[in-house]
């Protein structure tokens, strides 16, 4: 028999590996179970695309295919961790431990919906966090927004005091990142200063307007920890101090630190993490740390289109299974929750908040008879009536800085002041990278 | 479909191929190819998949009655509407938005500017198909009698949206007949690896890294920077299409065909005439076949074609202005060169390497930029018309995180494995054997990497996200 050159041998291995491998993933694709949901992501993964002619026709049945093998591909989770691997040894960096992420966020909002919010230029300043920058372990959202922003929020709570009127107390507060607590100058100078945008907002704001001087307070207690490392939130330390700058407004008497319980949940990695996938924030987790409010509170959330029905929530939420993360205030971000507390002191506020009101409003609950929580993004009904029909007579507006930079929440808050609005949906971003 | 997408690596391309590899018979595996290249390009464009076959439809039977008729009128006739529809149905996708837009500039009409989407791969499949008819018309190859083989020509999908531009002259007799030696099976695997790995690895990362400097807010963009978006740019766009190349290549030596080469290590050149010999290739020689030569080329008139060629060079690029700026700038380097710039080029060694650099970088910003006053913005900056510092740190730890993967860009624009060859050609067998063994190693490496950065696009963690 002859013999088979050992060259030749190697170009069939060349070939079966390639086939191999490819052909592998492509039936374990189909074979193999897939999971719904990506928790590190916070989305479902795409879905089976139902067939639809039209959409076939304008190219979007396939596109969605695409998205789907993509979403569902077998073992995705390693594939990414793997490509995070590599996107980490691309370089060293020469500046100490800094190093710069360009995040793949999706935009938060699409430009064409942006445009229609405020047909301007300043679309593009819109204060989405594009890139992070990781310091010491610590991972912080560079700042790029501008005063036009700043101006555009302020004008926006403007609207909605007037509508109010002055017998209604109004609040604000502005929450900064956590990078001019932490980060030496020279870094800061990448990005824009928060102080200065925060003051921008202040000072364009509707003089009846009470504006709480959070970012002073935090920073005078800058040493300690007030913002994740891994995560884009606060810490319950942080939304601590701001409360007590809210208190200063408001007119009461912050509860004292020392007289609350502390509990704590190890190994949190948050959205950060999650963006940068960086091997110095994994090596280093955070506490997630809460404070139980004294006294006994009712709270209840409505998630329905009807005003009246509402079912059982709570202030922290030790028992979810996801607690350990920044879901263990208030639980979720719900429509809108309501706490009824046991001091009959006549005073209703709504708070109006993202994601950074959670950590803040359990503290508040003592404090007044009732504490309405409406997320902007997902609040459903119409809020002067809703205010109105609750006998509200404070409101308390509170964003974090990329929020209050981000025109979506302004306007979001002016459209859905008299009438009913859709709640935020956030669509999978496709990928639209097509050769002409 | 792209080649770089999940569905074709795992699903589309492994399927044709062991397809193909079970039948062997000619016919069913030209049919098969048609039946795969369809499909494929209906999964990005299921409308204009009808464009695509009507223009096969046309330019089939143009070339048979050029063919039949040869020496009379009517040949001159089916070649002419070959022209007309070809360029026509180019002028009505591509250009029609455009020449509108300049004469509402110019006349200060109003007329309605058509909003057509560019059909993919239609800058491409139009040239095949006219130089077939050309072609056929100057006698260099017969007609194809049968239809079905002439569509395979023009639709296959290794080159169908993103070239080369293949000559029907070059595959007519493998398409009748071609065989396929495991050998060149391999190396078709190697180069198709290669070229994924420079799409996704590198293209794709210098596209992002890119963007946040050429699309970014221009008040904050330092001098520096500005070179190092446009550094990332060529970088991008280098690998990107020769990335896009070397994948058809393989693909067509897996089955039996041989293209031509379309990129040469266009960056090692030493000035813009060898860099056009050495990019984007079939697209030089279509336009020095079918338009400079038949002109007069350098036997008359000389400049005047360089113009007319590089101005169609530059339009065939995009249809905006500054292509056709970029198309002229090239054509007036090239032109200067013939006058006397190539006899100092000569003389200067690694020195003309960088003159061409420069010419090419700035030549990108040309083509980057569709918005003539950005690019008027863009330039100031190169050349440091900023109040900013030189460079600031985002730039300095931006470069600094990336360095290793600069180094590697850099080396691979270079004729790496040329090198390899000639040092293995006195080796011994055993380590001939030896650097076969690490290649199908690195195949497997470069095909697990690219697969996990295509997955690892899919990752977008919400931060707004209801949690």
């Amino acid at each position: 028999m002859k013999k088979i050159p050992y060259s030749s041998l190697l170009h069939y291995l060349n070939l079966i590996l390639f086939i191999g491998v490819s052909t592998a993933f492509g039936v374990m694709f189909f074979v193999l179970q897939k999971q719904k949901v990506s928790i590190i992501e916070k989305r479902d993964l795409a879905t089976f695309p139902e067939f639809n002619e039209k959409e076939m026709w304008k190219g979007n049945y396939t596109r969605d295919l695409d998205a789907y093998v993509a979403d569902n591909f077998p073992f995705r989770d390693d594939w990414i961790e793997f490509s995070y691997f590599l996107r980490n040894i691309r370089g060293w960096n020469p500046e100490g431990r800094v190093k710069i992420v360009s995040t793949a966020s999706p935009e938060f909002i699409p430009k064409e919906t942006l445009k229609e919010i405020i047909p301007d230029s300043a679309v593009k300043d819109s204060a989405t966090a594009h890139s992070l920058l990781i310091y010491e372990g610590k991972a912080f959202q560079v700042f790029g927004s501008s005063h036009k922003m700043a101006a555009y929020y302020a004008s926006c709570l403007n609207t909605f005091q007037l509508a109010l009127g002055d017998s209604l107390k109004f609040y604000s507060v502005v929450v900064p990142s956590a990078s001019e607590m932490s980060l030496p100058d020279k870094y800061l100078k990448i990005g824009k200063s928060e102080k200065a945008n925060i003051d921008a907002v202040y000072k364009n704001l509707n003089t009846s307007i009470c504006k709480a001087d959070a970012y002073s307070k935090l920073i005078e207690h800058k040493n300690e920890y007030l913002y994740f490392r891994t995560d884009h939130h606060w810490t319950a330390l942080g939304a601590y101090y701001a409360y007590s700058a809210f208190s200063v407004c408001a007119g009461f008497e912050p509860l004292l630190l020392e007289n609350l319980t502390k509990k704590s949940k190890k190994n949190f990695l948050g959205t950060l993490y999650a963006l940068s996938r960086d091997p110095e924030l994994a090596k280093n987790p955070d506490v997630v740390e809460y404070y139980m409010i004294p006294g006994n509170h009712k709270v209840t959330v409505n998630q329905s289109a009807d005003e009246n029905t509402w079912t059982k929530g709570s202030l922290l939420a030790e028992s979810r299974s996801s607690v350990g993360t920044y879901a263990v205030f208030l639980g979720s971000d719900y429509p809108v929750m309501k706490i009824e507390s046991e001091n009959k002191n006549g005073r209703r506020i709504l708070v109006l908040k993202e994601s950074f009101g959670n950590a803040f409003v359990p503290f508040m609950a003592p404090h007044f008879e009732n504490v309405y929580v409406a997320d902007i993004r997902y609040f459903k009904f119409a809020l002067l009536d809703f205010i109105q029909k609750n006998k509200i007579n404070e409101v308390l507006v509170i964003d974090g800085i990329f929020m209050a930079n981000n025109p979506y929440f302004g306007s979001k808050i002016k459209s859905m002041m008299y009438k009913k609005v859709p709640s935020l949906q956030v669509k999978n971003p496709k990928d639209s990278t097509r050769k002409k | 479909m792209v080649f770089a997408s999940l569905v074709f690596l795992c699903l589309f391309l492994p399927l044709n191929l062991l397809l193909y590899y079970v039948f062997k018979n000619n016919i069913y595996r030209n049919i098969l190819l048609i039946v795969f290249s369809l499909f494929f390009y209906a999964w990005g464009e299921p409308v204009w998949v009808s464009l695509l076959i009507f223009t096969t439809f046309i330019d089939y039977f143009n070339a048979i009655v050029v063919d039949k008729f040869r020496g009379r009128i009517w040949a001159k006739v089916a070649v002419i509407s070959s022209l007309i529809f070809n360029l026509g149905i180019l002028m009505a996708f591509k250009y029609s938005g455009f020449i509108y837009e300049n004469i509402n500039a110019v006349f200060g009409t109003t007329f309605q500017i058509p909003q057509f989407s560019l059909p993919i791969g239609i800058s491409f499949y139009t040239f095949q198909s006219v130089s077939y008819v050309l072609d056929v018309y100057r006698g260099e190859v017969p007609a194809q009698k049968q239809y079905y083989k002439f569509l395979l020509f023009v639709s296959l999908f290794h080159q169908l949206v993103a070239g080369p531009i293949v000559r029907y002259v070059d595959i007519a007799a493998e398409i009748d007949n071609r065989k396929i030696k495991w050998d060149e099976v391999s190396q078709g695997i190697t180069r198709f690896c290669t070229g994924l790995f420079k799409k996704v690895f590198f293209a794709n990362t210098a596209g992002e890294l890119a963007t946040k400097y050429l699309d970014g807010d221009f008040s904050h963009l330092t001098t520096a920077g500005a070179w190092t978006g446009l550094f990332l740019f060529s970088l991008q766009i280098y690998f990107d299409f020769s990335g896009y190349s070397d994948m058809a290549i393989g693909m067509g030596k897996m089955i039996g065909f041989h293209y031509h080469e379309n990129f040469r290590f266009p960056y090692v050149s030493r000035s813009a005439t060898e860099f056009w010999r050495r990019w984007h290739i079939s697209l030089g020689s279509f336009f020095r076949d079918y338009v400079y030569i038949p002109m007069g080329g350098n036997q008359k008139r000389m400049y005047f074609n360089l113009l007319v060629v590089w101005f169609l060079t530059g339009l065939w690029h995009g249809a905006s202005w500054n292509f056709i700026l970029w198309g002229l700038y090239f054509g007036f380097f090239i032109a200067i060169e013939k006058l006397f710039l190539q006899k100092i080029l000569g003389k200067i060694g690694f020195l003309s390497n960088l003159y061409l650099i420069l010419v090419a970088m700035i030549g990108w910003a040309l083509f980057y930029y569709t918005d003539l006053h950005r690019l008027y913005d863009f330039s100031r900056i190169l050349i440091g018309q900023t109040q900013l510092q030189f460079y600031d740190l985002e730039l300095q730890i931006t470069l600094g995180s990336n360095f290793i993967w600069i180094l590697f860009a850099i080396l691979f624009c270079m004729p790496l494995k040329n090198v390899m060859q000639s040092f293995l050609e006195h080796r011994s067998t055993s380590i001939k054997n030896l650097a076969i063994s690490a290649e199908v190693l690195l195949n497997v490496l470069m095909l697990v990497v690219s697969v996990s950065l295509l997955v690892g696009k899919s990752y977008n963690p919400f931060l707004y996200f209801r949690f």
